[in-house]
């Protein structure tokens, strides 16, 4: 087992030797396509791998970061070095506009899109006259550093691995701030991350456009490397393969897109070499050996080699701590308005012809515990969603504050002071406690990828950070601050969305069936930690279907039952309710 | 005594990385309804699908004296155990009838034509609505389907999950009595059900499931009369 | 543009976008019964092309070897899947049913050989080649991944692709191949030639939209397979194997890609990768189609195969940049008719 930074220090000694004049040309070529291929397979591990988004149409860019350079390198005379800004700013708004279309587009859709424009562009390329068309553009003058050409490929290399290695701290600097945390709770976790503040179809253009421009310095890189264009490697199926490298890698990870890189290239050479001499000339062997390695992977690495490999070679990162920090600002205390903090009032829900909410109207005031329970398909999930601007409502209104709810979204209602749970936990599993309670305290900061990229943002940083570990100390989970949520038992799991949405220092606290699932001394500890949060002034809606756990817990409970409130009062009142115990314990006439 | 036509040992089940059903065992009597009670999240729905073979699970299931744990759920129909499940999953933009038909599927054609005709009899509203979508069906005419789709498979055991979610009181009634006519016809049932009390009344056996397992069991009628099964639905117990 | 031209572009793009139509319908039979975006369909088509074409040269296609190969590949998978559950008689009857098929059909086109026949033997040929394809590349590929998202299923279905391209190459050589013409001569409608071939291609197209109507309308199988489509956990409660549902829609796809290819070899030279762009126009009509509606789709594909046309006419060079830069605003409306459920997909 290698400790992390020794690790990286003997990566760096091997990077050298390339450099030396004993290592052959050849494998230094191939070096050199491996960090081309590494750029846009990191950029693909952000897109892909994290942010849930799978592009098939990666060449393009590349195509647009390598044509721009060639562009204005051969016709209009500019430096290499002065055209790489501008190839990235040619991919950049390329990526901005595809990727205003592109990431709207929901589920399996979007990869059928990037198809789509991948292959629409290739074609493009080779169609316009500027361009040189099929014949593309050559050449194209290589750059040079104090009058030193980097006409050969050895002294591309250490320019091609600078960049790499910039691409990869700028990646790795990104995911570790409070704009990564969003990009990681992307996938499969949106709707999570929207009650939190995060803006989800922003933070999935900044994705997309960051790799898209890490695909267009790749691009200028091999511009200046081969000095010529043309669209073939520009077109679709190049695009599958980085998309491949980053699965066989390992989508998760910068360690597994260099991975990949290299398990590609080094494979397809081989195969190149050695498959005519045994087949002929004609059989494109490599292609079958590589979908079948993909085949492979899914089957049997669903989350690519990089995980393994560094499970059997890399010591874990060490556990750390946040240190004291400033505190956050906290929420203005609201003037009290008087009257109750949450008002229901006539809240009906019709889905089609079913009607899941009928006229609810209740309240709830500064500092009680209310709960709302009801057999199950009562409406309570549905009046939960209502609340939270997850569902819309079809009639009647909900006032927080005094102040109504006019179409309310879940970025809405988290702004105006409401932290919330999920019945289903959603939790990021590959990310620490530390890491999912701070995307609770999300709206609290203000950084943004490049002040994060740049390392700008640690001052903020160590305060969002800060005030996550504060939550879970308050809430009791200290000794899991390091471990990853998804190895948390359920009644923890459960204790950590709640200290995520206390994170958004909130004024009122919705819990979906906090209590679903739990042990016996896991519902104690849930119902302490609610007793101790009202104690502080907390104000709690929880929505329940253990009536023990509510009964000891709470001021008040409303019952649903079809859609409809069927009684409401103190908990002693409703457990002898002739209407609750129907309700409850059925009864056949 | 008879051997048991279902027998479940030591069955263990987990809902994602969460333990549901943690070493459960029961035993069903040809001819016998067996009721298994208890909170939401208990472990009652995991408990049916694994020894229906749609999850993977720990232990054994027995069906007629042979260990079926290693087969499908395919299999399992052929054999003779349904299951109609908490969502009943219809093949919503199907016709009724065609919903019944594809019921039948596991057996030959003269068999689907009696067993339509016995379903139809059964139920004399899924004949009335033969051609009817089944997605445009009421919940109550969407939990007969489900169950006489089951039956199109001749089941000798049938599982149902939930028969009575979501229905209004006047069908549940129905589907109790369905219930009961259906072990008159000689089908065996496992009945996992929220509404204890109508359960506990049409059942012989009855287990009470908390967190995973079984915490009491016995004769339905005893438990009936048990206070502490009313304590664990209404948390008298705390 | 006089009435002429325009007439003629109309049959051209009608006859394509018939093609298409039928391409389209596999698609969406695939997706619906496997969750598999199926990007290998066009090497059906392609692959039904040139064994035909070979067929009708009077030559052993090379699909024959490739069937063998991955006939063997199959059941390697096959037996693999069995290890935990391992018995003799299970695993020779697997040997027996994967290999049959590869052998007869060698039997076949070695018996027949060069000798002359009707062109209507060299299309069941084709057809009984290029079918057990489907199956095949469904056993190993596709059915040990059932339960994974479509996503992932998405990115196994262009490894395939990639690997079943390079054996077209490496089996069909960089050639291509042409047929003669299904039907030859025409008939005279007023202005415009119809071409036999065009109505060969008219007539076989609407044979199979009827006959797959029938099968998903009116038999207890193809009902079993829209079921499977419609709600998969409630066809395992039925008793229906959606492993077998999977290979039976697999077997659907090939043979209709077969067919396609056998409509369009006669007027295109097929290579080896032209498969590609041509399931790919079906894909866009598919996915017009929501990838569940089967009349949507055809219209789609109607629409596409006139639109190719006439921007052939009038900007040739820019054909294939038009035709898919046409799919992104449909698939913007498809977004946002699909709601939030996707997303939540890991």
């Amino acid at each position: 087992m290698l400790p992390r930074p020794l690790a990286l220090a003997l990566l760096a000694v091997l990077a050298v030797v390339p450099m030396l004049g004993v290592f052959p040309p050849f494998w230094v070529t191939l070096a050199d396509n491996i960090g081309l291929a590494a750029l846009i397979a990191m950029g693909l591990v952000l897109l892909t791998g994290v942010g849930g988004m799978t592009s098939f149409g990666q060449a393009a860019f590349v195509g647009f970061g390598g044509y721009t350079t060639a562009y204005l390198t051969t016709v209009a005379g500019w430096s290499p070095w002065l055209s790489l800004p501008a190839s990235m700013l040619v991919t950049g708004l390329a990526a901005l506009i595809l990727g205003l279309l592109t990431v709207r587009l929901a589920g399996h859709y979007l990869p059928l899109g990037t198809l789509a424009w991948g292959i629409s562009l290739y074609y493009l390329f080779g169609r316009i006259d500027l361009l040189g068309r099929h014949d593309g553009i050559s050449g194209i003058p290589a750059p040079t550093v104090f009058g030193h050409s980097l006409i050969e490929p050895r002294a591309m290399y250490p320019v091609i691995w600078g960049m790499v290695a910039l691409a990869a701290l700028a990646t790795v600097n990104l995911l570790n701030s409070r704009t990564g945390r969003a990009i990681r709770a992307l996938r499969g976790h949106a709707e999570m991350a929207r009650s939190f503040g995060v803006d989800k179809a922003r933070t999935k253009l900044l994705v997309f456009v960051y790799a898209a421009l890490l695909a267009g310095v790749s691009g200028w890189l091999y511009a200046h490397l081969q000095r010529a264009v043309n669209p073939t490697p520009f077109g679709i199926i190049p695009g599958m393969e980085y998309l491949f490298m980053a699965v066989i890698g390992g989508a998760g990870q910068v360690g597994g897109a260099i991975l990949g890189a290299t398990v590609v290239i080094v494979l397809k050479d081989i195969l190149q070499r050695v498959t005519p001499a045994i087949f002929g000339a004609d059989l494109q062997f490599e292609a079958v050996v590589f979908g079948a390695v993909i085949l492979a992977t899914l089957q049997f690495a669903r989350n690519g080699l990089w995980p393994r490999l560094a499970e059997l070679f890399l010591a874990p990162p060490s556990p750390w701590t946040p240190t004291a920090a400033e505190p956050l600002p906290t929420r203005p205390p609201a003037p009290d308005a008087g009257g109750p903090l949450l008002v229901l009032d006539d809240v009906t829900k019709r889905f089609g012809g079913l009607t899941a909410v009928n006229t609810v109207s209740f309240s709830v005031g500064r500092g009680e515990i209310v709960a709302l329970i009801g057999p199950n398909g009562a409406g309570k999930s549905t009046t939960f969603d209502l609340i939270t601007g997850v569902q819309t409502l079809t009639s009647g209104s909900v006032a927080f504050d005094g102040v109504p709810f006019v179409d309310a979204t879940p970025n809405a209602v988290a702004a105006r002071g409401i932290g919330r749970t999920f019945q289903h936990t959603k939790l990021v599993a590959d990310m620490s406690v530390l890491e999912n309670v701070a995307i609770g305290a999300h709206q609290r900061g203000t950084s943004n990828a490049v002040s994060s990229i740049l390392r700008l943002d640690r001052a903020e940083e160590a305060r969002l950070l800060w005030e996550a570990q504060r939550q879970i100390e308050r809430t009791g989970l200290a000794q899991y601050a390091a471990t990853q949520a998804g190895a948390l038992a359920l009644g923890q799991q459960r204790i950590a969305e709640i200290a995520r949405a206390l994170a958004l220092d909130p004024r009122l606290l919705l819990l979906d069936e906090p209590a679903a699932g739990l042990r016996h001394f896991e519902k104690v500890a849930l119902a302490e930690l609610l007793r101790g949060l009202k104690a502080e002034g907390m104000t709690v809606l929880l929505v329940e279907h253990d009536m023990g756990f509510v009964m000891g817990l709470v001021d008040r409970i409303v019952v649903l039952d079809f859609g409809s409130k069927i009684a409401e009062g103190r908990p002693e009142d409703i457990r002898t309710d002739p209407a609750v115990i129907e309700a409850y314990l059925g009864g056949v006439e | 005594m008879t051997a048991p036509l279902l027998s479940i040992r030591t069955l263990t089940a987990s809902y994602g990385a969460v333990p549901a059903v943690t070493g459960v065992s029961l035993d069903i009597q040809p001819g016998e309804i067996v009721t298994v009670i208890g909170a939401n999240g208990a472990g009652k729905s995991t408990l049916l699908n694994a020894a229906m073979g749609a999850l993977p699970a720990g232990g054994a299931v027995w069906f007629d004296g042979a260990d079926v744990s290693a087969l499908g759920v395919e299999a399992r129909v052929r054999r003779g155990l349904c299951l109609v499940p908490e969502k009943r999953e219809l093949f919503a933009t199907m016709s009724v009838r065609d919903n019944l038909e594809l019921g039948g599927w596991c057996v030959d054609a003269a068999r689907r034509r009696s067993g339509l005709e016995d379903v139809f009899q059964r139920f004399p509203r899924l004949s009335e609505r033969q051609a009817q979508m089944a997605g445009t069906l009421s919940g109550g005419e969407r939990q007969m389907l489900a169950m006489g789709r089951a039956l199109m498979a001749r089941p000798r055991v049938l599982m149902l999950d939930e028969p009575s979610l979501g229905l209004a009181p006047r069908i549940v009634g129905e589907v109790f009595a369905i219930i009961a006519e259906l072990r008159k016809s000689g089908v065996s049932i496992l009945l996992v059900e929220q509404n204890a009390r109508a359960a506990l009344r049409s059942a012989d056996h009855a287990h009470v499931m908390e967190l995973g397992a079984f915490t009491m069991s016995g004769p339905a009628a005893d438990l009936a009369r048990d206070k502490r099964v009313a304590e664990i639905y209404l948390g008298l117990g705390g | 543009m006089d009435s002429t031209i325009l007439l003629f572009l109309l049959q051209d793009g009608v006859t394509n976008g018939a093609v298409y139509a039928l391409l389209g319908f596999a698609l969406v039979l695939v997706f619906t019964v496997t969750r598999v975006i199926f990007i290998p369909q066009g090497e059906f088509v392609a692959f039904g092309g040139l064994t035909y074409a070979a067929l009708r040269a009077g030559k052993i296609p090379s699909t024959v070897p490739l069937l063998m190969i991955l006939a063997g590949v199959a059941l390697l998978a096959g037996l693999w899947a069995r290890r935990r559950t391992w018995s003799n008689a299970a695993a020779a009857k697997d040997v027996a049913l994967t290999l049959a098929m590869p052998v007869l059909v060698w039997l076949i086109t070695r018996a027949l050989g060069s000798a002359s026949r009707p062109a209507a033997v060299d299309v069941l040929l084709t057809i009984a080649i290029v079918a057990p394809m489907g199956p095949y590349l469904y056993r190993f590929a596709f059915e040990p991944l059932a339960e994974a998202s479509v996503l992932t299923l998405f990115i196994a279905a262009v490894a395939v692709h990639l690997g079943m391209t390079a054996m077209g190459l490496a089996f069909f050589g960089a050639e291509g191949l042409r047929a003669p013409p299904l039907i030859d001569g025409g008939i005279t409608v007023g202005p415009l030639l119809v071409t036999g071939q065009s109505i060969a291609v008219y007539v076989t197209v609407l044979v199979l939209i009827i006959a797959l109507w029938l099968l998903f309308g009116y038999t207890l199988p193809g009902k079993a397979l829209r079921a499977t489509a419609i709600n998969r956990a409630g066809a395992n409660l039925v008793g229906i194997s959606t492993a077998m549902a999977g290979r039976v829609a697999y077997g659907l796809a090939a043979i209709i890609g077969a067919i396609s290819g056998i409509l369009i070899v006669p007027t295109t030279t097929l290579y080896y990768d032209s498969g590609f762009l041509v399931g790919m126009k079906g894909f866009v009509a598919a996915i017009v189609g929501g990838l569940a509606s089967y009349p949507l789709t055809g219209l789609a594909a109607i629409a596409i195969g006139t639109a190719e046309a006439f921007s052939a006419f009038h900007a040739s060079a820019y054909k294939e940049v038009i035709v898919f830069a046409l799919v992104m605003p449909v698939l913007l409306l498809r977004s946002l008719g699909a709601g939030q459920s996707h997303d939540e997909e890991e």
